[in-house]
Protein backbone atom coordinates (compact mmCIF):
# COMPACT_ATOMS: atom_id res chain seq x y z
CA UNK A 1 0.00 0.00 0.00
CA UNK A 2 1.11 3.34 -1.26
CA UNK A 3 0.08 6.81 -1.67
CA UNK A 4 -1.49 5.68 -5.15
CA UNK A 5 -2.83 2.83 -3.73
CA UNK A 6 -6.55 2.86 -4.36
CA UNK A 7 -9.14 1.88 -1.71
CA UNK A 8 -12.30 0.38 -3.08
CA UNK A 9 -15.54 0.86 -1.97
CA UNK A 10 -18.70 -0.90 -2.70
CA UNK A 11 -21.65 1.59 -2.82
CA UNK A 12 -25.38 0.01 -1.98
CA UNK A 13 -28.01 0.56 -3.93
CA UNK A 14 -30.01 2.37 -0.76
CA UNK A 15 -27.33 5.06 -1.32
CA UNK A 16 -27.99 6.24 -4.79
CA UNK A 17 -31.01 8.65 -6.11
CA UNK A 18 -31.32 9.78 -9.45
CA UNK A 19 -27.39 8.66 -10.10
CA UNK A 20 -26.22 10.29 -6.96
CA UNK A 21 -24.85 8.98 -3.96
CA UNK A 22 -25.36 10.01 -0.78
CA UNK A 23 -22.46 11.10 1.64
CA UNK A 24 -23.24 8.41 3.99
CA UNK A 25 -21.67 5.96 1.55
CA UNK A 26 -17.95 7.69 2.53
CA UNK A 27 -18.62 7.62 6.33
CA UNK A 28 -18.78 4.85 8.52
CA UNK A 29 -22.09 3.96 10.06
CA UNK A 30 -22.42 3.68 14.05
CA UNK A 31 -21.94 0.10 13.67
CA UNK A 32 -18.37 0.52 12.15
CA UNK A 33 -16.98 1.57 15.15
CA UNK A 34 -16.11 4.69 13.14
CA UNK A 35 -13.91 3.14 10.14
CA UNK A 36 -14.73 2.65 6.74
CA UNK A 37 -14.50 -0.79 5.59
CA UNK A 38 -12.48 -0.78 1.90
CA UNK A 39 -10.80 -3.44 -0.41
CA UNK A 40 -6.78 -2.77 -0.83
CA UNK A 41 -6.65 -2.35 -4.85
CA UNK A 42 -3.58 -3.27 -4.86
CA UNK A 43 -4.33 -6.65 -3.78
CA UNK A 44 -7.93 -7.25 -5.73
CA UNK A 45 -8.98 -5.52 -8.63
CA UNK A 46 -12.68 -3.73 -8.47
CA UNK A 47 -14.42 -6.52 -10.30
CA UNK A 48 -13.08 -9.12 -8.26
CA UNK A 49 -13.73 -7.26 -4.89
CA UNK A 50 -17.45 -6.70 -6.27
CA UNK A 51 -17.71 -10.63 -6.75
CA UNK A 52 -16.15 -11.06 -3.31
CA UNK A 53 -18.59 -8.62 -1.78
CA UNK A 54 -21.69 -9.85 -2.98
CA UNK A 55 -21.01 -13.56 -3.72
CA UNK A 56 -19.05 -14.84 -0.79
CA UNK A 57 -20.37 -12.36 1.60
CA UNK A 58 -23.51 -11.97 0.56
CA UNK A 59 -24.00 -7.72 0.73
CA UNK A 60 -25.43 -5.88 -1.69
CA UNK A 61 -23.32 -3.08 -4.14
CA UNK A 62 -24.22 -1.33 -7.38
CA UNK A 63 -20.48 -1.21 -8.10
CA UNK A 64 -16.97 0.35 -6.76
CA UNK A 65 -15.64 3.48 -6.45
CA UNK A 66 -12.59 4.47 -4.81
CA UNK A 67 -10.36 7.35 -3.22
CA UNK A 68 -6.48 6.71 -2.91
CA UNK A 69 -4.43 6.87 -0.18
CA UNK A 70 -2.97 10.10 -0.75
CA UNK A 71 -6.62 11.62 -0.84
CA UNK A 72 -7.30 10.17 2.18
CA UNK A 73 -3.83 11.60 4.00
CA UNK A 74 -4.47 15.08 3.23
CA UNK A 75 -7.97 14.88 4.79
CA UNK A 76 -5.87 13.54 7.67
CA UNK A 77 -7.49 10.14 7.26
CA UNK A 78 -5.19 7.36 8.30
CA UNK A 79 -5.54 4.05 6.37
CA UNK A 80 -4.88 0.64 7.58
CA UNK A 81 -4.78 -2.87 6.59
CA UNK A 82 -6.74 -5.14 8.19
CA UNK A 83 -6.37 -8.71 6.99
CA UNK A 84 -8.57 -10.22 9.79
CA UNK A 85 -11.92 -10.19 7.92
CA UNK A 86 -10.28 -11.31 4.75
CA UNK A 87 -6.84 -10.44 3.12
CA UNK A 88 -7.33 -7.51 0.90
CA UNK A 89 -9.51 -5.58 3.76
CA UNK A 90 -8.27 -2.46 5.26
CA UNK A 91 -10.27 0.50 6.88
CA UNK A 92 -10.09 4.47 6.74
CA UNK A 93 -10.15 5.58 10.00
CA UNK A 94 -12.97 8.37 10.98
CA UNK A 95 -11.93 7.53 14.91
CA UNK A 96 -11.07 11.15 15.77
CA UNK A 97 -14.07 12.64 14.23
CA UNK A 98 -17.25 14.02 15.60
CA UNK A 99 -20.65 13.65 13.39
CA UNK A 100 -20.19 17.49 11.28
CA UNK A 101 -16.73 16.83 10.94
CA UNK A 102 -17.16 12.93 9.29
CA UNK A 103 -19.73 14.07 7.68
CA UNK A 104 -17.56 16.99 5.73
CA UNK A 105 -14.67 14.54 5.46
CA UNK A 106 -17.37 11.94 3.46
CA UNK A 107 -17.95 14.87 1.25
CA UNK A 108 -14.67 15.58 0.48
CA UNK A 109 -14.31 11.88 -0.06
CA UNK A 110 -17.19 11.58 -2.13
CA UNK A 111 -16.21 13.97 -4.50
CA UNK A 112 -12.80 12.55 -5.13
CA UNK A 113 -14.77 9.50 -5.81
CA UNK A 114 -17.08 11.09 -7.83
CA UNK A 115 -14.32 13.02 -10.30
CA UNK A 116 -12.76 9.28 -10.64
CA UNK A 117 -16.00 7.77 -11.57
CA UNK A 118 -16.85 4.30 -11.22
CA UNK A 119 -13.83 1.56 -11.38
CA UNK A 120 -17.01 -1.68 -11.52
CA UNK A 121 -20.56 -1.23 -12.12
CA UNK A 122 -22.54 -4.26 -11.88
CA UNK B 1 -59.59 23.18 18.31
CA UNK B 2 -61.51 24.96 15.68
CA UNK B 3 -65.40 23.58 15.78
CA UNK B 4 -68.12 24.56 13.00
CA UNK B 5 -71.97 24.31 13.91
CA UNK B 6 -75.20 23.30 12.13
CA UNK B 7 -78.63 23.37 12.63
CA UNK B 8 -80.86 20.44 11.23
CA UNK B 9 -84.69 21.70 10.98
CA UNK B 10 -87.65 19.57 10.28
CA UNK B 11 -89.57 21.41 7.81
CA UNK B 12 -92.86 20.05 6.97
CA UNK B 13 -95.69 20.86 4.92
CA UNK B 14 -98.87 20.56 6.74
CA UNK B 15 -101.95 20.00 4.08
CA UNK B 16 -104.58 22.33 5.32
CA UNK B 17 -107.16 20.77 2.83
CA UNK B 18 -106.89 18.56 -0.19
CA UNK B 19 -103.55 18.83 -1.61
CA UNK B 20 -102.87 22.27 -0.35
CA UNK B 21 -100.12 22.34 2.56
CA UNK B 22 -98.10 25.11 4.30
CA UNK B 23 -94.26 24.93 5.57
CA UNK B 24 -93.54 24.01 8.85
CA UNK B 25 -89.73 23.93 10.42
CA UNK B 26 -88.60 21.76 13.42
CA UNK B 27 -85.14 22.12 14.30
CA UNK B 28 -83.49 18.77 13.88
CA UNK B 29 -80.16 17.76 14.68
CA UNK B 30 -76.88 20.37 15.39
CA UNK B 31 -73.87 18.65 14.77
CA UNK B 32 -70.25 19.88 14.49
CA UNK B 33 -67.25 19.63 12.60
CA UNK B 34 -63.97 19.71 14.91
CA UNK B 35 -60.45 20.12 13.11
CA UNK B 36 -57.69 22.09 11.73
CA UNK B 37 -59.51 22.41 8.43
CA UNK B 38 -62.52 24.00 9.38
CA UNK B 39 -60.84 26.84 10.85
CA UNK B 40 -61.56 28.97 7.81
CA UNK B 41 -65.06 30.10 8.14
CA UNK B 42 -65.68 27.37 5.63
CA UNK B 43 -66.67 24.31 5.31
CA UNK B 44 -64.73 22.33 2.51
CA UNK B 45 -67.15 20.73 -0.52
CA UNK B 46 -66.57 17.24 0.25
CA UNK B 47 -67.93 17.28 3.87
CA UNK B 48 -71.21 18.80 2.44
CA UNK B 49 -70.97 15.37 0.12
CA UNK B 50 -70.65 13.43 3.50
CA UNK B 51 -73.69 15.09 4.90
CA UNK B 52 -75.72 14.83 1.83
CA UNK B 53 -75.78 10.94 2.40
CA UNK B 54 -76.90 11.19 6.08
CA UNK B 55 -80.34 12.71 4.41
CA UNK B 56 -80.36 9.09 2.59
CA UNK B 57 -79.31 7.11 6.12
CA UNK B 58 -82.35 9.11 7.66
CA UNK B 59 -84.49 8.43 5.48
CA UNK B 60 -84.36 4.93 5.40
CA UNK B 61 -83.47 4.89 9.10
CA UNK B 62 -87.18 6.12 9.62
CA UNK B 63 -88.42 3.55 7.07
CA UNK B 64 -86.82 0.89 9.41
CA UNK B 65 -87.90 2.23 12.72
CA UNK B 66 -91.42 2.24 11.28
CA UNK B 67 -91.48 -0.85 10.47
CA UNK B 68 -89.67 -2.27 13.67
CA UNK B 69 -92.67 -0.22 15.55
CA UNK B 70 -95.45 -2.14 13.13
CA UNK B 71 -94.34 -5.65 12.67
CA UNK B 72 -97.58 -6.33 11.28
CA UNK B 73 -96.89 -3.83 8.52
CA UNK B 74 -95.39 -5.08 5.43
CA UNK B 75 -94.47 -1.86 4.08
CA UNK B 76 -94.18 1.56 4.93
CA UNK B 77 -97.31 3.94 4.31
CA UNK B 78 -97.42 5.73 0.72
CA UNK B 79 -96.01 9.55 1.13
CA UNK B 80 -93.71 8.60 4.02
CA UNK B 81 -90.95 9.82 2.56
CA UNK B 82 -91.85 12.33 0.15
CA UNK B 83 -90.63 15.55 -0.57
CA UNK B 84 -87.94 14.52 2.46
CA UNK B 85 -84.92 16.28 2.31
CA UNK B 86 -81.93 18.18 4.39
CA UNK B 87 -80.97 21.69 2.98
CA UNK B 88 -78.30 23.77 3.70
CA UNK B 89 -79.63 27.01 4.36
CA UNK B 90 -76.17 29.56 5.10
CA UNK B 91 -74.02 30.10 7.70
CA UNK B 92 -74.66 31.80 10.77
CA UNK B 93 -73.08 35.57 10.97
CA UNK B 94 -71.49 37.64 13.83
CA UNK B 95 -70.40 34.13 15.30
CA UNK B 96 -66.48 33.43 15.98
CA UNK B 97 -67.74 29.79 15.38
CA UNK B 98 -69.52 29.81 11.87
CA UNK B 99 -72.76 28.07 12.01
CA UNK B 100 -74.35 27.12 9.02
CA UNK B 101 -77.88 25.76 9.09
CA UNK B 102 -78.93 22.81 7.17
CA UNK B 103 -82.93 22.20 6.70
CA UNK B 104 -85.09 19.38 6.72
CA UNK B 105 -87.91 19.20 4.54
CA UNK B 106 -90.55 16.98 4.37
CA UNK B 107 -93.89 17.65 2.11
CA UNK B 108 -96.37 14.74 3.31
CA UNK B 109 -99.54 14.24 0.89
CA UNK B 110 -100.57 11.15 2.31
CA UNK B 111 -103.81 11.04 4.22
CA UNK B 112 -102.81 8.36 5.91
CA UNK B 113 -99.96 9.49 7.54
CA UNK B 114 -99.33 13.18 8.08
CA UNK B 115 -95.82 14.77 8.18
CA UNK B 116 -96.18 15.52 11.86
CA UNK B 117 -96.37 11.63 12.24
CA UNK B 118 -93.89 10.95 10.45
CA UNK B 119 -91.37 13.35 12.13
CA UNK B 120 -91.70 10.92 14.99
CA UNK B 121 -89.69 8.33 13.25
CA UNK B 122 -87.47 10.84 11.35
CA UNK B 123 -86.03 11.85 15.42
CA UNK B 124 -86.20 8.31 16.54
CA UNK B 125 -83.63 7.22 12.84
CA UNK B 126 -81.36 10.24 14.22
CA UNK B 127 -81.45 8.94 17.78
CA UNK B 128 -80.23 5.65 16.44
CA UNK B 129 -77.74 7.01 14.56
CA UNK B 130 -76.55 8.83 17.65
CA UNK B 131 -76.13 6.25 19.32
CA UNK B 132 -74.70 3.36 17.49
CA UNK B 133 -71.92 6.61 16.77
CA UNK B 134 -71.63 6.89 20.50
CA UNK B 135 -71.40 2.73 20.85
CA UNK B 136 -68.38 2.44 18.37
CA UNK B 137 -67.14 5.05 20.54
CA UNK B 138 -67.21 3.59 23.95
CA UNK B 139 -66.40 -0.08 22.22
CA UNK B 140 -70.40 -0.98 22.88
CA UNK B 141 -72.68 -3.33 20.59
CA UNK B 142 -73.10 -1.23 17.40
CA UNK B 143 -76.01 -3.54 16.03
CA UNK B 144 -78.24 -2.50 19.77
CA UNK B 145 -78.88 0.60 17.51
CA UNK B 146 -78.84 0.00 14.11
CA UNK B 147 -79.21 -2.98 11.60
CA UNK B 148 -76.10 -4.06 9.65
CA UNK B 149 -77.48 -2.96 6.36
CA UNK B 150 -77.70 0.49 7.26
CA UNK B 151 -74.33 0.50 8.90
CA UNK B 152 -73.24 0.35 5.29
CA UNK B 153 -74.55 4.15 5.05
CA UNK B 154 -70.95 5.46 7.10
CA UNK B 155 -69.20 3.75 4.27
CA UNK B 156 -69.83 7.10 2.57
CA UNK B 157 -70.67 9.59 5.72
CA UNK B 158 -67.47 10.59 6.97
CA UNK B 159 -65.47 9.30 4.13
CA UNK B 160 -64.01 13.08 3.88
CA UNK B 161 -62.85 13.21 7.47
CA UNK B 162 -59.03 13.41 7.66
CA UNK B 163 -57.15 12.30 10.74
CA UNK B 164 -57.83 14.23 13.79
CA UNK B 165 -60.81 15.85 12.33
CA UNK B 166 -64.36 14.25 13.60
CA UNK B 167 -68.47 15.09 13.20
CA UNK B 168 -70.16 15.17 16.42
CA UNK B 169 -73.44 14.41 15.23
CA UNK B 170 -74.78 15.57 19.15
CA UNK B 171 -72.26 17.96 20.40
CA UNK B 172 -75.20 18.94 23.18
CA UNK B 173 -73.96 15.97 25.43
CA UNK B 174 -70.49 16.48 26.07
CA UNK B 175 -70.40 12.96 27.32
CA UNK B 176 -71.64 11.05 24.79
CA UNK B 177 -71.25 13.79 21.39
CA UNK B 178 -71.24 10.81 18.94
CA UNK B 179 -68.15 11.20 17.39
CA UNK B 180 -67.56 10.01 13.99
CA UNK B 181 -64.18 10.22 13.04
CA UNK B 182 -61.77 7.68 11.35
CA UNK B 183 -61.84 4.97 13.90
CA UNK B 184 -65.64 4.72 14.92
CA UNK B 185 -66.86 5.32 11.33
CA UNK B 186 -64.36 1.85 10.73
CA UNK B 187 -65.82 0.34 13.93
CA UNK B 188 -69.36 0.68 12.31
CA UNK B 189 -68.79 -0.58 8.87
CA UNK B 190 -66.65 -3.61 10.39
CA UNK B 191 -69.64 -4.25 12.99
CA UNK B 192 -71.86 -5.00 9.67
CA UNK B 193 -70.82 -8.15 8.28
CA UNK B 194 -72.16 -7.03 4.73
CA UNK B 195 -69.48 -4.94 4.35
CA UNK B 196 -66.78 -6.73 2.46
CA UNK B 197 -65.16 -3.73 1.63
CA UNK B 198 -64.55 -0.38 2.41
CA UNK B 199 -63.85 3.04 0.28
CA UNK B 200 -61.78 5.91 1.74
CA UNK B 201 -60.13 9.08 0.29
CA UNK B 202 -56.85 8.12 -1.17
CA UNK B 203 -53.82 10.05 -2.21
CA UNK B 204 -51.59 7.45 -4.07
CA UNK B 205 -48.26 8.24 -6.09
CA UNK B 206 -47.53 5.59 -8.83
CA UNK B 207 -46.84 4.55 -12.80
CA UNK B 208 -49.07 2.97 -15.40
CA UNK B 209 -47.57 -0.13 -16.55
CA UNK B 210 -51.11 -1.01 -18.40
CA UNK B 211 -54.06 0.77 -20.15
CA UNK B 212 -57.26 -0.65 -21.36
CA UNK B 213 -58.81 2.14 -23.90
CA UNK B 214 -61.84 -0.45 -24.48
CA UNK B 215 -62.62 -1.03 -21.15
CA UNK B 216 -61.65 2.62 -20.21
CA UNK B 217 -59.24 1.45 -17.14
CA UNK B 218 -55.98 1.96 -16.02
CA UNK B 219 -53.14 -0.54 -13.87
CA UNK B 220 -51.44 2.12 -10.86
CA UNK B 221 -48.50 0.70 -9.85
CA UNK B 222 -48.28 2.32 -6.29
CA UNK B 223 -45.00 3.22 -5.33
CA UNK B 224 -43.75 0.94 -2.57
CA UNK B 225 -47.57 -0.84 -2.95
CA UNK B 226 -49.64 -2.90 -5.07
CA UNK B 227 -51.04 -3.06 -8.24
CA UNK B 228 -54.42 -1.95 -8.66
CA UNK B 229 -57.27 -1.14 -11.76
CA UNK B 230 -58.99 2.25 -11.85
CA UNK B 231 -61.40 3.73 -14.05
CA UNK B 232 -60.09 6.45 -16.54
CA UNK B 233 -62.55 9.37 -17.32
CA UNK B 234 -62.65 11.33 -20.52
CA UNK B 235 -60.54 14.18 -18.73
CA UNK B 236 -57.97 12.57 -17.53
CA UNK B 237 -57.33 10.44 -20.75
CA UNK B 238 -54.42 12.16 -21.99
CA UNK B 239 -52.63 12.35 -18.50
CA UNK B 240 -53.06 8.18 -18.52
CA UNK B 241 -52.23 7.82 -21.79
CA UNK B 242 -48.90 10.08 -21.45
CA UNK B 243 -47.42 8.24 -17.99
CA UNK B 244 -48.41 4.74 -19.77
CA UNK B 245 -45.68 5.68 -22.89
CA UNK B 246 -43.13 6.81 -20.21
CA UNK B 247 -43.68 3.91 -17.80
CA UNK B 248 -39.93 3.23 -16.53
CA UNK B 249 -39.00 6.60 -17.74
CA UNK B 250 -40.18 9.01 -15.31
CA UNK B 251 -43.95 8.72 -15.72
CA UNK B 252 -45.32 8.84 -11.95
CA UNK B 253 -48.88 10.43 -11.27
CA UNK B 254 -50.59 11.65 -8.41
CA UNK B 255 -53.78 10.19 -8.02
CA UNK B 256 -56.08 11.16 -5.63
CA UNK B 257 -59.85 9.75 -5.70
CA UNK B 258 -61.60 7.39 -4.09
CA UNK B 259 -60.17 3.48 -3.06
CA UNK B 260 -61.60 0.69 -2.01
CA UNK B 261 -59.68 -1.45 0.62
CA UNK B 262 -60.75 -5.27 2.06
CA UNK B 263 -61.40 -5.46 5.53
CA UNK B 264 -57.49 -6.21 6.62
CA UNK B 265 -56.97 -2.47 5.42
CA UNK B 266 -55.67 -3.51 1.93
CA UNK B 267 -56.10 -1.82 -0.83
CA UNK B 268 -58.08 -3.34 -3.48
CA UNK B 269 -58.80 -0.85 -6.77
CA UNK B 270 -60.01 2.47 -7.15
CA UNK B 271 -63.65 3.39 -7.36
CA UNK B 272 -62.77 6.59 -8.84
CA UNK B 273 -60.45 9.26 -9.57
CA UNK B 274 -61.21 13.02 -8.93
CA UNK B 275 -57.53 14.65 -9.83
CA UNK B 276 -54.56 12.79 -11.79
CA UNK B 277 -51.68 14.72 -12.92
CA UNK B 278 -47.58 14.12 -13.72
CA UNK B 279 -45.46 14.37 -11.28
CA UNK B 280 -41.27 14.93 -11.62
CA UNK B 281 -39.51 11.45 -11.44
CA UNK B 282 -37.30 12.63 -8.73
CA UNK B 283 -40.46 14.07 -6.79
CA UNK B 284 -39.93 14.43 -3.60
CA UNK B 285 -43.10 13.16 -2.24
CA UNK B 286 -42.40 10.26 -4.96
CA UNK B 287 -38.76 9.56 -3.26
CA UNK B 288 -40.35 10.00 0.23
CA UNK B 289 -42.67 6.97 -1.12
CA UNK B 290 -40.01 4.61 -2.24
CA UNK B 291 -38.53 4.70 1.63
CA UNK B 292 -41.86 3.16 2.93
CA UNK B 293 -40.94 -0.01 1.42
CA UNK B 294 -37.92 -0.53 3.21
CA UNK B 295 -37.90 -3.13 5.77
CA UNK B 296 -35.70 -3.59 8.83
CA UNK B 297 -32.25 -4.72 7.55
CA UNK B 298 -32.52 -3.15 4.05
CA UNK B 299 -28.92 -2.31 4.70
CA UNK B 300 -27.23 -5.79 4.65
CA UNK B 301 -28.87 -7.09 7.66
CA UNK B 302 -28.29 -3.57 9.44
CA UNK B 303 -30.23 -0.73 8.94
CA UNK B 304 -33.88 0.31 10.45
CA UNK B 305 -36.42 0.87 8.33
CA UNK B 306 -38.18 4.38 8.62
CA UNK B 307 -41.25 4.63 10.69
CA UNK B 308 -44.28 5.12 8.64
CA UNK B 309 -45.91 7.94 10.76
CA UNK B 310 -42.33 9.73 10.53
CA UNK B 311 -42.65 9.73 6.86
CA UNK B 312 -46.12 10.77 6.77
CA UNK B 313 -44.74 13.90 8.95
CA UNK B 314 -42.08 14.36 6.71
CA UNK B 315 -44.38 14.23 3.57
CA UNK B 316 -46.60 17.28 5.29
CA UNK B 317 -43.75 19.20 6.59
CA UNK B 318 -42.15 19.12 2.47
CA UNK B 319 -46.26 19.69 1.53
CA UNK B 320 -46.46 22.57 3.95
CA UNK B 321 -43.45 24.40 4.06
CA UNK B 322 -40.74 23.54 1.26
CA UNK B 323 -40.54 26.14 -1.45
CA UNK B 324 -41.60 24.89 -4.78
CA UNK B 325 -39.22 27.33 -6.14
CA UNK B 326 -35.90 25.23 -4.22
CA UNK B 327 -34.37 22.50 -6.40
CA UNK B 328 -35.52 18.84 -5.84
CA UNK B 329 -33.07 17.16 -3.48
CA UNK B 330 -32.32 13.57 -3.27
CA UNK B 331 -33.44 11.76 -0.26
CA UNK B 332 -31.81 8.47 1.32
CA UNK B 333 -32.24 6.39 4.20
CA UNK B 334 -30.29 6.45 7.21
CA UNK B 335 -29.03 3.04 8.80
CA UNK B 336 -30.61 4.56 12.02
CA UNK B 337 -34.20 4.72 10.28
CA UNK B 338 -34.00 8.08 9.69
CA UNK B 339 -33.89 9.76 6.26
CA UNK B 340 -30.99 11.99 4.85
CA UNK B 341 -31.71 14.92 2.52
CA UNK B 342 -29.07 16.02 0.00
CA UNK B 343 -28.70 19.08 -2.56
CA UNK B 344 -26.12 20.40 -4.40
CA UNK B 345 -26.07 23.97 -4.76
CA UNK B 346 -24.23 26.97 -6.27
CA UNK B 347 -20.82 24.98 -5.18
CA UNK B 348 -22.61 23.74 -1.61
CA UNK B 349 -22.92 20.33 -0.67
CA UNK B 350 -25.66 20.51 1.62
CA UNK B 351 -27.00 17.84 3.65
CA UNK B 352 -30.02 17.47 6.05
CA UNK B 353 -29.99 14.41 8.32
CA UNK B 354 -33.65 13.87 10.43
CA UNK B 355 -34.71 11.96 12.86
CA UNK B 356 -38.45 11.72 11.64
CA UNK B 357 -39.35 10.21 14.94
CA UNK B 358 -38.21 13.53 17.28
CA UNK B 359 -38.27 15.77 14.05
CA UNK B 360 -34.98 17.07 14.79
CA UNK B 361 -32.50 17.58 12.13
CA UNK B 362 -28.68 18.16 11.54
CA UNK B 363 -27.91 20.53 8.55
CA UNK B 364 -24.52 20.40 7.22
CA UNK B 365 -23.28 23.03 4.23
CA UNK B 366 -20.28 22.24 3.04
CA UNK B 367 -18.39 24.70 0.11
CA UNK B 368 -16.18 22.24 -1.79
CA UNK B 369 -13.59 25.39 -3.01
CA UNK B 370 -12.89 27.16 0.47
CA UNK B 371 -14.04 24.50 2.67
CA UNK B 372 -16.18 26.94 4.49
CA UNK B 373 -19.05 25.20 6.61
CA UNK B 374 -22.43 26.07 8.13
CA UNK B 375 -23.67 23.76 10.66
CA UNK B 376 -27.31 23.90 12.05
CA UNK B 377 -29.65 21.68 14.42
CA UNK B 378 -33.15 22.20 13.30
CA UNK B 379 -35.89 21.45 15.91
CA UNK B 380 -38.64 21.21 12.73
CA UNK B 381 -41.22 21.01 15.80
CA UNK B 382 -40.45 24.64 15.55
CA UNK B 383 -42.29 26.71 12.95
CA UNK B 384 -39.62 29.40 13.01
CA UNK B 385 -36.90 26.34 12.37
CA UNK B 386 -39.16 24.57 9.28
CA UNK B 387 -39.27 28.38 7.78
CA UNK B 388 -35.26 28.07 8.34
CA UNK B 389 -34.58 25.66 6.19
CA UNK B 390 -36.00 27.50 2.98
CA UNK B 391 -34.35 30.87 3.93
CA UNK B 392 -30.89 28.70 4.58
CA UNK B 393 -31.09 27.07 1.03
CA UNK B 394 -32.34 30.21 -0.36
CA UNK B 395 -29.25 31.65 0.72
CA UNK B 396 -27.10 29.78 -0.22
CA UNK B 397 -28.38 29.01 -3.80
CA UNK B 398 -28.26 32.75 -4.25
CA UNK B 399 -24.74 33.18 -2.95
CA UNK B 400 -22.01 33.90 -4.96
CA UNK B 401 -18.77 31.45 -4.42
Amino acid sequence: MNDATLMLRQIHPGFIKQGQITSQAFRPTIKDDKKLSVYDNDMITAEKAYEHYTKKLLKSSTGVMAVSVKECSELSLPVVSDPAPFPEHALIDFSEYSYPQSEKLAKKLRQKAVERDWLYVS
Amino acid sequence: MFLYGFIFILTSKKPLSGMSSTLNNIEFLSPRLVGERFSGHAIPLEVLRDLAVLEEMLVETAKWEYLHEHPDRQRIPRGFTNGVSLKLTGIDEGSAIPKIALFFTLAGTSLDLFPSDNAHYFHQAKNSIVNAVNAAEQNRDIKEYLPENLLCYFDRIGRSLRDGESLELNPADAAQPARLNKTTRRKLLLASSNVLELTEEITLRGSIPAADQAKMTFDLHVVSGPTVSAPISLQHCDIVKEAFMRYGNGGIVMLQGIGRFNRNNRLQSIDSVEHISLLDANDVLVQLDELRSLENGWLDGEGVAPDKEGLDWLVGYFETYYSDELPVPCIYPTPEGGVQIEWTLNGYEISLAINIDTHQGDFHALNMSNDDEIIKSLDFNKPDDCVLLNQELKTLWEAEV
